[in-house]
């Protein structure tokens, strides 16, 4: 008979060689002078740039309405707590080129066209990039934050409102101090996750070179002209960068645990 | 100085219903209660950390039921401390002081050196607060509530995270800081013993209403008997009045028992009767102690570090009453389980149970 440790341990260990044979396989068609010539490439710069500024940006403004929207669903009750919080799983539940499709669908109805003529035009322009990164990790962030902000207990903001903090003060001075590295952490994750989607970005801003290409939709153009070798590259680019951040996100933790 | 009026608290639910409690200006009150009976939802709400659905709130004379927090004038400390793990000892202690914006730098270094070296505090200012002992971290989440000389200070267990030997020293360093500063304290506690030591006044929180009682008068008055319970008696007898005055007769010991003390209208009542009130009749007072006299047996002799806690079964009727006796008079009255001996209840310490 199968003891259930055996079984469990045997399953998490499949999982990495799982993801493992993924990685091998890139690096059998992995060419070191393609690798310089990828690297000289304006294009490929440039999609990298776009990748990081637009993944930047958009963590930028989700961190405003994510981290005060987190506090709120872990600290209060209010009417629509319900709503938001089921909301907040739109992104995971809808796929990426559906919630693309809606953004562009909004910016073609009399409220969008008038966002896109008045304020900014955000159709197959950097700003779509922006936009279609923010929508899809404003959800996933804030749940995160909401995780982070549930593990600090209240009654560090209860006795500093005993010693005379107003509401504010207690979260500037207790609360936030003690989900630094959380928030943190989650604004990592989130970074990570802006600057590798796809399905939304290409919907809504297209890919068009020197312009709204990013490293995601480029890997796709690559692999549309069958250019293998090069799409290993930027695939490995992608990748490293992911993992830089979550090797960094682990470190914190650590830390965190360790405080 | 802090009164509530008819007070309905609700968390998850527990509730508490019509809570009415008046603590007065420089008294040491202490809030008894079993676990569970929700001494804590009131602090909290006294705090202002919880809401009131019904009732009133008065602090320093003024109605209070809505004032955040921060405008309370009070001081709290919670049962674990709450200590800030972000910051160390002396950032704690100077919380409150700073917040307050009144005082330079080297006025709160002043200020915390002077409450620290009062608490003993003041060679761990630079330490983190994880690393403390509970003893240290007490006198620190002490400090950090002192400094802000409220006149109201609310403390929810604060010996109930201490090992024993330290209990007593910080019950009376809390009365020796309460004189010193001049505060209305309110405890919460389900340590009798903590209660008796520090008390001007004893509010028993039991079934969600509250008793108001001095300690001098707690063990002449008529008590429900879970608060008996609380209160240590643990002897409980039911008394059937006869027609003669103060004479009772008692069903679990099958005797007559004469109690001037009790003035009962009552055809029947029960009594408790705390175990260190029952004592051995010694055997060349037999002649002499013939009231309120029982026989038993000793069924087990249970030791604690002075005194002796002795099982005893009355012969007659095999009802089982608990005797706490110094182990000085257990080796002298030569007491050993089996032997048959005459026990007296004090009739001055019996509590009518109602």
């Amino acid at each position: 008979m199968i003891s259930l440790k055996r079984y469990t341990i045997f399953s998490a260990v499949s999982i990495l060689f799982t993801y493992l044979i993924l990685i091998i396989s890139v690096f059998y068609f992995f060419e070191i002078n393609e690798f310089k010539k990828v690297l000289s490439d304006n294009r490929v710069f440039y999609a990298i740039w776009i990748s990081v500024l637009s993944a930047s940006i958009a963590t930028f403004l989700v961190i405003f309405i994510a981290v005060p929207s987190a506090y709120a669903l872990s600290r209060y009750t209010f009417k629509l707590k319900p709503f938001v919080d089921v909301i907040l799983e739109l992104p995971m539940i809808v796929s990426p080129a559906a919630l693309g499709a809606m953004l562009l669908i909004f910016f073609t109805t009399p409220a969008g066209l008038f966002i896109r003529e008045n304020i900014i035009d955000v159709v197959y322009t950097f700003w779509g990039i922006v936009l279609a990164q923010f929508f899809s990790v404003l959800g996933i962030c804030t749940r995160l934050m909401k995780a982070v902000f549930d593990e600090i207990p209240s009654r560090y903001e209860n006795i500093a409102r005993t010693l005379g903090a107003n509401a504010i003060q207690t979260f500037f001075k207790v609360s936030l101090p003690l989900s630094k590295k959380g928030l943190l952490s989650s604004i990592i994750l989130t970074w990570a996750k802006a600057i590798g989607e796809f399905g939304a970005t290409i919907t809504i801003a297209g890919t068009m070179a020197m312009k709204t290409e990013t490293l995601p939709t480029a890997i796709y153009m690559k692999l549309s002209s069958a250019d293998i070798k090069g799409t290993v590259i930027l695939i490995l680019i992608l990748f490293t960068i992911s993992i830089s951040l979550l090797v960094i996100t682990r470190v914190l933790l650590q830390t965190k645990n360790n405080d | 100085m802090i009164e509530l009026r008819n007070i309905c608290i609700r968390a998850g639910k527990f509730s508490l219903n019509q809570i009415s409690l008046k603590v007065d200006k420089g008294n040491f009150n202490v809030l008894l209660g079993p676990s569970g009976s929700g001494k804590t939802l009131i602090l909290e709400t006294i705090a202002g950390l919880i809401n009131p659905f019904e009732g009133e709130i008065f602090l320093h004379d003024k109605l209070s039921t809505h004032l955040p927090p921060d405008k309370r004038n009070l001081s709290y400390l919670p049962q674990d401390n709450a200590l800030f793990p972000h910051k160390n000892v002396f950032e704690n202690i100077a919380f409150g002081l700073r917040l307050s914006k009144l005082f330079i730098e080297h006025e709160i270094k002043l200020k915390v050196e002077e409450v620290a070296y009062h608490l003993n505090i003041q060679h761990i200012l630079n330490r983190s607060v994880v690393n403390l002992s509970g003893g240290e971290q007490q006198r620190v989440a002490l400090a950090r509530s002192l400094i802000l000389r409220k006149p109201i200070l609310l403390l929810d267990e604060p010996t109930s995270s201490l090992h024993e030997s330290m209990q007593e020293d910080f019950c009376l360093l809390l009365k020796q800081i309460q004189k010193e500063y001049h505060l209305t304290v309110l405890m919460s506690t389900h340590h009798k013993d903590s209660a008796f030591l520090l008390a001007d006044n004893l509010h028993i929180l039991d079934n969600g209403k509250i008793i108001t009682q001095t300690k001098q008068n707690i063990y002449h008055s008529s008590l429900p008997e879970n608060i008996a319970y609380l209160l240590g008696i643990s002897n409980f007898l039911n008394l059937i009045k006869t027609n003669l005055d103060h004479q009772f007769y008692c069903e679990e010991l099958q005797m007559y028992f004469v109690l001037s003390n009790i003035n009962c209208n009552e055809k029947k009542l029960k009594i408790g009767v705390k175990p260190e009130n029952i004592r051995v009749i010694k055997d060349e007072d037999l002649n002499k102690e013939t009231q309120n006299r029982f026989v038993a047996i000793v069924n087990e002799i249970l030791y604690k570090e002075k005194d002796a806690l002795v099982l005893l079964e009355a012969c007659e009727t095999k009802y089982k009453l608990k005797m706490q006796i110094s182990i000085y008079n257990l080796k002298k009255l030569n007491i050993f389980i089996g032997k048959i001996i005459h026990c007296k209840i004090k009739e001055e310490y019996i509590n009518v149970i109602h």
